[in-house]
C-alpha cells in the first residue's frame, strides 16, 4: 500500500464506522499505543469532517494487562490518556495490525477499567492473519497475507513488508 | 649426634645472612651450624631463608571461654603455620586474666599449645577500668606483660596508678591507644569512606591524642610502655620522638595497618572491621615509610577470631577483629618496601626481646640455643582462604589477596612442627 | 539499559536507571489516577517487608503500590516475630526466601544490610532505608516531584538543610540530584554535616538567609530531638532561630521556589512555629509521587525489564 492506498482505505473505514453505528452519537475511538494512535486520530478527523462533530479519542498502552508480562521482557510506550467514562459508550479500538490477536485481549482487559462499554468493535488498518485467539476484526484496511516471521510496519506514507530480525516468542 | 639438619638454605638473624646448614640435637637445642651437615632427618630448605621463629606480641586464643570460635590449640596451630614459635596470649575483653588463679588456668592449657604461649595479664581488674587487678601476684607466676586489650580508662589518673604501681616489677604495660569509650559508637575510620556511607567513625587525631597521654603517663612514671596497634603515622612519629627522649616505649603495627584501606569496608564485611580501624590509603602509604625507616619495633597479629555467625551480622553490629597468625609475613614481605633482614627484626628479634623472651626467641641462631626456626620460601605466590586456615575462625581480611612468601617449615623446641606448609599435629 | 537486580542504592541505577523510571512512572500516575486503580502486571508475585525499624509511612507507601500492581504481599514483623527471640538476619531472609519471594523491602538501622542479603536469597532487594547510608525510593519520589512541578531535575539549585550527617534521605538525594544535573547546596550546623566531604559534589554554604535566595528547591531535612542531648545542636530553639524556615526567611524565597521534606515533620523546629501555612509546599505531592516511582521500582524489578531493540522486536509481533 502507498499513501494513497491508506489514505483512501481510512475514509472507507471512516464511512463503515459511521454506517455501522448509525451516526456518532455514543461512538468513542481508542488507538492503541503507540501504531493504533495516528490511525485513531486520522479516523476521529475524517469523521468531524463527515458528519461535523468531534468524537472523543483516546490512548490506551496495553503493557501492563499482556499475558506475557513477566515472561519476557514488556515495556510501557506512551501513557494510557483516556479522559472519558467508558460506560455505554460503543468503543471502537484502532490498531496499525492485527496479528495473533494478544494485543486486543490485553485491550479489552484494560478498558474495562475505564466503565462498562455498551459495546466494542474493532478496526485495523492490517489483517496479516495468524490469530491465536477468537478475535476478529470489525473495519479492515486490507488484509495482507504474511509469513509468520515477517514484520509488517504502517506509517502515513505507506505499509511495508520487512524480515523480522528478532527471536521469535 | 645431629637429629634434624635444615639443609641448602640462607640464615638470616640478628648477626646478618649467611648460608650454612642448621643442625638441631635430640634436646631441640641447635647442635651444630656450618656447611654440609648430615643428620638423622634432612629438611629441604634449598632457595630458603632459615631464621628466628616468629613471635606475636596479640594474640587472642578466646580460651578459656568461648573454646567454639578459638582455643590455645587451634590458634597455636595458626601460629606455627605463619612460622611462628611464640605468641603473647591477650587477655580477652570477657575473659579477663586478672589473678593468680585465672593465670594458673591458662598455664595449664599450654600443655595443648604446638607453639610458646606467652601470657599477658590484665591491667584492671575484669577489664573494667576501675580497680587495678594483682599485678604483682601474676608477675610472681611468670607474666611479664599486662594490658587492656579494650581500655576503659575513665581518666588519666588510673593509667598513672597502674604505671606507677607496675614499676615496682619487672613488667612492660602494653596498650592500644584505644578508648572503649569512644568505640562504643563508631565502627570505622572516620573519613570520606565513613562519610559516604553514613557509618559513624572514629578519628585518628583520636588515636595520636590518646598515644600522647600514654606517652606523657610513661615518661612521668618510667615503667615500660608498650604501645599496640598503632595505626596513625603521627603516632609512630611521637613514639619515635618520646624514644629519641629516653622514654622507655616501644610500638606496634598490624599487617592490616600497612595493606587494606578503609574503602575495604563499602563491602560491608565483618573481616574489615578492625581495631584500631583500616585507615585512608595516605595513612598506610605513610606507615609503610615509618616502618621502612626504622621508627616502628614491632608488628603483631592481633589475631583476633570471631565466630562463625558474626560474619552474617549487620557492619554496624558485628564485633570487632580479624585473624591475622597464618597472613602476617606473606603480607610484610609482599607490601613492605623493606630488605628480610628488617621484615625478620620487626616479627622474630625485637617482638621477642619486647616479650621477655629473648633469651629462647627471636635474636640469633647459635649452638646451644633452643632450635626455634622458621623456614621461609620467599617466592611463593598465594591467595589466603579463611576456611581453610588451622584457626577456627575463618574472618582474614586478605581472603583472596595475593601474597608473596609461605612458610615452608616451622620448628619449635627442635621438633619440625610444620613441614612443607602442613602442620605435623 | 539493562534492568538492575536489586536497587539498593542510587548507583544501582544510575542515572539512566533514575531517568528510566521516572518515565515508567508517568504510565503509573496514569494508572493511579484511574476510577479502578490497579492493573494485573505483578499478578502471582510475593513481596516481603521487612523492616528492622519502625516505618509506618514507608511500608504502607509500599504496600498501596505492589497492591495496585496486584502483587501479593506479606509482612514480617519484627518486632513481635523470633527476631525478638533471637533469629538472626540470615535465618529471616533465609526463611522468608524459602517461602518464595520475588523480593524483599528491608529497612534496617544498620548501614548496608540490603547489600549482604543477595548471599541468602535470591529475591530482588529493595531497600527502604539502611542507617544513614540510603533510602533510594524516597529519592526517586523527590527526583519526580521535582520534575512534575519545575520540568526538570537538571539545572536547579537545590538547598537542603539540615541533619546531613545521619540523613538516608539526604546521602541519596545528593548522588541523584547531582547525577541528573542539579547544583546542591548544603545548609546545617557543622556538627550535623558529614565529617569528610572534599569529594562531594556539593556547596555547603554557612548562611541560610544567602542560600535560601538561589533555591528553586529548598529542602528541609527532618531534624531528631535527639540530636539535642548529643549535644550535637545547643536546643531545639536555637536550630529553628539558624536553620528553621521562620517567616522572615519565608519572605526571601524565590516565588517560583517549592519545599520539600521527607516527613515526618517536626513542626516548631524545621518549620517555625509561627509560620501558619508553608506557601510552595510539595509535601503531599512527595507522598503521593512516593507510592507512584515504588510501583514504577516494582514493575522495574519484577515486571518487565526492557532494552530498546526488545521494544522494537515486541513492537510488530502483535
Amino acid at each position: 500500500m502507498d499513501a494513497d492506498d491508506v489514505r483512501r482505505a481510512l475514509w472507507r473505514m471512516s464511512h463503515e464506522i459511521l454506517e455501522h453505528n448509525h451516526g456518532l452519537s455514543n461512538v468513542v475511538l481508542i488507538g492503541l499505543q503507540t501504531g493504533g494512535v495516528p490511525l485513531a486520530t486520522k479516523l476521529a478527523d475524517n469523521l468531524a469532517e463527515i458528519e461535523g462533530s468531534q468524537v472523543p479519542v483516546g490512548y490506551l498502552d496495553v503493557a501492563f494487562y499482556r499475558d506475557d508480562i513477566g515472561l519476557r521482557p514488556v515495556s510501557p510506550r506512551e501513557p494510557t490518556n483516556i479522559t472519558f467514562d467508558l460506560t455505554t459508550k460503543t468503543v471502537v479500538l484502532v490498531d496499525d495490525v492485527l496479528f495473533t490477536g494478544r494485543t486486543i485481549r490485553a485491550a479489552l482487559d484494560a478498558i474495562t477499567d475505564f466503565g462498562r462499554p455498551g459495546s466494542v468493535q474493532l478496526a485495523v488498518m492490517i489483517d496479516r492473519g495468524h490469530r491465536e485467539l477468537p478475535i476478529r476484526p470489525d473495519f479492515i484496511g486490507k488484509n495482507l497475507p504474511t509469513r509468520r516471521d515477517e514484520l509488517v510496519d504502517v506509517q502515513a506514507d505507506g505499509v511495508r513488508i520487512g524480515e523480522y530480525e528478532g527471536p521469535l516468542e | 649426634m645431629i637429629e634434624t639438619v635444615i639443609k641448602g638454605g640462607t640464615v638470616v638473624d640478628q648477626t646478618g645472612n649467611k648460608e650454612v646448614d642448621v643442625g638441631i640435637g635430640n634436646d631441640g637445642n641447635i647442635l651444630s651450624i656450618g656447611p654440609d651437615l648430615t643428620g638423622n632427618n634432612i629438611i629441604d630448605a634449598a632457595g630458603c631463608v632459615v631464621a628466628p621463629g616468629l613471635v606475636d606480641l596479640n594474640s587472642h586464643f578466646r580460651q578459656p571461654g568461648d573454646e567454639e570460635t578459638e582455643t590455645v590449640e587451634s590458634g597455636t596451630r595458626s601460629a606455627i603455620l605463619g612460622g611462628y614459635t611464640a605468641v603473647v596470649a591477650m587477655p580477652g575483653i570477657d575473659a579477663a586474666v586478672d589473678s593468680a588463679a585465672a593465670v594458673r588456668e591458662i598455664q595449664a592449657l599450654r600443655n595443648e599449645a604446638l607453639c610458646h604461649v606467652e601470657i599477658a595479664g590484665s591491667l584492671t581488674a575484669g577489664c573494667k577500668g576501675e580497680e587495678l587487678a594483682p599485678i604483682g601476684e601474676m608477675a610472681g607466676l611468670g607474666v611479664r606483660f599486662f594490658t587492656d586489650p579494650l581500655p576503659r580508662f575513665p581518666n588519666d589518673l588510673l593509667v598513672r596508678r597502674v604505671m606507677e604501681y607496675a614499676s615496682n616489677f619487672d613488667v612492660t604495660i602494653a596498650l592500644p591507644p584505644i578508648s572503649a569509650l569512644t568505640m562504643a559508637q563508631a565502627h570505622m575510620h572516620e573519613g570520606a569512606v565513613s562519610s559516604h556511607l553514613g557509618i559513624p567513625g572514629v578519628s585518628i587525631e583520636e588515636e595520636e591524642l590518646m598515644t600522647y597521654r600514654f606517652l606523657k603517663m610513661c615518661q612521668l612514671t618510667g615503667t615500660r610502655m608498650h604501645l599496640q596497634q598503632l595505626s596513625s603515622p603521627n603516632a609512630i612519629e611521637l613514639v619515635a620522638a618520646a624514644k629519641s627522649e629516653g622514654v622507655p616505649v616501644t610500638c606496634e603495627v598490624s599487617p592490616h595497618h600497612f595493606s587494606l584501606t578503609d574503602e575495604a569496608v563499602e563491602t560491608f564485611q565483618q573481616r574489615y572491621k578492625l581495631l584500631p580501624p583500616l585507615r585512608a590509603k595516605s595513612h598506610v602509604e605513610s606507615i609503610k615509610e615509618c616502618i621502612v625507616k626504622g621508627n616502628v619495633d614491632a608488628i603483631a597479629t592481633c589475631h583476633s577470631p570471631n565466630p562463625p555467625h558474626a560474619e552474617d551480622l549487620p557492619f554496624e553490629e558485628a564485633p570487632f577483629g580479624g585473624i591475622g597468625l597464618e597472613t602476617a609475613l606473606a603480607v610484610s614481605l609482599t607490601e613492605l618496601d623493606s630488605n628480610i633482614e628488617q621484615i625478620l627484626s620487626l616479627l622474630s628479634w625485637m617482638p621477642a626481646d619486647i616479650a621477655g623472651i629473648g633469651d629462647s626467641h627471636g635474636g640469633v641462631l647459635s649452638i646451644g640455643r633452643p632450635g626455634n626456626i622458621v623456614v621461609i620460601d620467599k617466592s611463593v605466590i598465594w591467595k589466603p582462604v579463611g576456611s581453610e586456615m588451622a584457626s577456627k575462625s575463618n574472618n582474614t581480611p586478605f581472603e583472596g589477596y595475593p601474597l608473596k612468601g609461605k612458610v615452608r617449615h616451622t620448628i619449635v623446641n627442635g621438633e619440625v612442627v610444620v613441614l612443607n606448609g602442613e602442620a605435623q599435629r | 539499559m539493562s534492568s538492575p537486580q536489586h536497587i539498593r542504592g542510587i548507583d544501582d541505577l544510575g542515572k539512566e536507571g533514575i531517568i528510566e523510571i521516572l518515565e515508567l512512572s508517568d504510565h503509573f500516575l496514569e494508572v493511579s489516577s484511574r476510577r479502578i486503580p490497579k492493573v494485573p502486571v505483578l499478578r502471582g508475585k510475593t513481596l516481603a517487608w521487612l523492616f528492622y525499624e519502625d516505618s509506618t509511612r514507608t511500608r504502607l507507601s509500599f504496600e498501596k503500590a505492589a497492591k495496585r500492581l496486584s502483587a501479593d504481599t506479606m509482612n514480617f514483623s519484627v518486632s513481635s516475630s523470633s527476631v525478638k527471640k533471637g533469629e538472626s538476619l540470615r535465618d529471616t531472609v533465609e526463611t522468608i526466601s524459602a517461602m518464595g519471594v520475588d523480593a524483599i523491602v528491608v529497612r534496617h538501622k544498620s548501614v548496608g544490610v540490603p547489600w549482604m542479603l543477595p548471599k541468602w536469597t535470591d529475591a530482588a532487594i529493595i531497600n527502604a532505608g539502611d542507617g544513614a547510608h540510603e533510602h533510594p525510593t524516597q529519592s526517586l519520589a523527590d527526583c519526580y516531584t521535582i520534575t512534575q512541578k519545575l520540568g526538570d531535575v537538571s539545572g536547579k539549585r537545590i538547598v537542603i538543610v539540615g541533619d546531613i550527617k545521619h540523613s538516608r534521605v539526604a546521602r541519596s538525594n545528593i548522588k541523584a540530584f547531582t547525577m541528573l544535573g542539579a547544583s546542591v547546596a548544603l545548609v546545617a550546623p557543622p556538627t550535623l554535616l558529614p565529617p569528610s566531604m572534599a569529594d562531594w559534589p556539593v556547596d555547603v554554604i554557612g548562611d541560610f538567609d544567602t542560600a535560601i535566595k538561589e533555591a528553586d528547591v529548598l529542602y528541609l531535612l527532618r531534624m531528631q530531638h535527639e540530636r539535642q542531648e548529643e549535644a550535637l545542636v545547643p536546643s531545639l530553639r536555637e536550630y529553628t532561630n539558624q536553620y528553621g524556615l521562620t517567616i522572615e526567611r519565608s519572605r526571601l524565597l524565590q516565588k517560583s521556589s517549592i519545599i520539600m521534606h521527607p516527613g515526618p515533620m517536626n513542626r516548631g523546629v524545621e518549620v517555625s512555629g509561627e509560620v501558619p501555612e508553608i506557601q510552595n509546599a510539595v509535601i503531599t505531592n512527595q507522598v503521593e509521587n512516593g507510592v507512584i516511582v515504588r510501583m514504577a521500582v516494582l514493575y522495574h524489578l519484577l515486571g518487565s525489564g526492557v532494552t530498546p531493540t526488545e521494544i522494537q522486536n515486541e513492537d510488530n509481533n502483535d
